[in-house]
């Protein structure tokens, strides 16, 4: 059944659409899905192809990574410090919906660094879900994030570079599937995060140059009210 | 916020059955071992404040369990009602009793939840309701309405 799936090829897909909607497209193999009520004439669409016409580096208007700040996790154990320190910066006084978005979007990317982007030479994945693993020095997971008044911007990236679309298809395809047995033990919590940070993101751009790094990175609106239909998805593989 | 709040499960028998509350993050450490398969089950959800990418394995897992079993979600609140939203198989063949709907007001960013009881027919959440916090502004949905009540479709 995937299988199937996975052969219709579109890269781009551009209109209005719910998440579950692009979710879908994503499976059928649209690497870049603009939701907006402009659909390909929304300004982030020529950014988007630009982008992957040109294979260049480029922003989008939420990512301005000189002003984010960075750091490091080293370890498993480092995952729960940086988080409290990373929503930290969203104020005592902040949108809790907010607070648990971000708190949510940087838990599930940062684990998902740690136990599905770093791999073992034969491609293997290097650890289980129940370790709590320290990094080899030449390994590395870089977080940032940046507060602005209309929302956060998140990164996560990892030296592994080993996040295919085809993973993506095949997470997203299992998990906004109606029926009990698409989310399984073996599963080991792979693929869902990354659909569960699709879900809460305005915005998500995945940018992987296999085999050296990946970089996932996303904008999150402040305000969940107004525009909630307008919001992109963002597959680049680097060279 | 999703780093403070461990997960707790206690029973209560109320009006001559066993209700199942669960609260705090539904994540890797919850675990369901003392929950019964022989009979029907009641879970009340309002005290779930997150939940994360293990604790919806370790759901659909259970649900999956206690599939010959009718379970009911009651209070559910709006983490739980996301999740339902997100991932259809959280919700599995349970039937749900009752939510709690997100509110914020566009005046002074106060948030609240607003209990709407499905049983009795309550499909719709107020539009906007009167902010108690400042007192001018009014409060609305946190969100999309139609994509919040999507898992009742």
């Amino acid at each position: 059944m995937f299988g199937a799936l996975k052969k219709k090829k579109t890269l781009t897909a551009y209109g209005l659409f719910s998440k579950p909607e692009a979710a879908e497209k994503i499976v059928a193999g649209a690497r870049h899905v603009h939701s907006s009520n402009l659909g390909a004439h929304d300004p982030l669409v020529a950014i988007t192809e630009g982008g992957s016409e040109r294979g260049l580096d480029f922003s989008y208007p939420w990512e301005r990574r000189q002003e984010a700040q960075f750091v490091e996790v080293r370890s498993a154990e480092d995952r729960h410090k940086v988080l409290r320190e990373l929503v930290g910066l969203l104020g005592t006084d902040g949108h809790s919906t907010l607070k648990d978005v971000v708190g949510t979007v940087l838990e599930e990317l940062i684990s998902n660094a740690i136990y599905h982007g770093l791999r073992l030479k034969n491609g293997e994945r290097k650890f289980n879900r129940f370790e709590k693993p320290q990094l080899q020095p030449s390994e590395y997971i870089k977080v940032g994030t940046k507060v602005a008044p209309n929302g956060v911007y998140v990164s996560v990236e990892d030296s592994g570079g080993s996040l295919t679309f085809e993973d993506i298809q095949e997470a997203f395809y299992r998990c906004y599937q109606r029926g009990l047995n698409q989310i399984q033990q073996k599963d080991n919590g792979a693929g869902l995060g990354l659909y569960m940070s699709f879900d809460q993101a305005t915005h998500l751009r995945i940018d992987v140059w296999p085999g050296k790094k990946t970089v996932v990175s996303c904008w999150i609106n402040r305000k969940r009210v107004p525009n909630e239909d307008n919001f992109s998805f963002n597959y680049f593989e680097r060279t | 916020m999703l780093l403070d709040n461990k997960f707790n499960l206690k029973k209560k028998f109320e009006d001559g059955r066993e209700v199942i509350y669960i609260s705090g993050n539904l994540d890797e450490d919850a675990r369901f071992d003392e929950v019964r398969k022989d009979q029907p089950l009641v879970f009340d959800m309002r005290g779930i404040v997150g939940v994360n990418s293990c604790g919806v394995r370790n759901w659909v897992n259970f649900m999956r369990d206690h599939k010959n079993q009718p379970i009911t979600f009651r209070h559910c609140s709006p983490a739980i009602v996301h999740q339902m939203n997100m991932v259809p198989s959280f919700k599995g063949h349970a039937q749900v009793f009752s939510i709690y709907v997100p509110y914020a007001c566009s005046h002074c960013d106060a948030e609240d939840r607003v209990f709407l009881d499905l049983v009795k027919g309550a499909r719709e959440a107020p539009t906007k309701v009167p902010c108690k916090n400042c007192k001018v502004g009014k409060m609305e949905i946190d969100g999309d309405e139609q994509q919040y009540f999507a898992f009742a479709a």
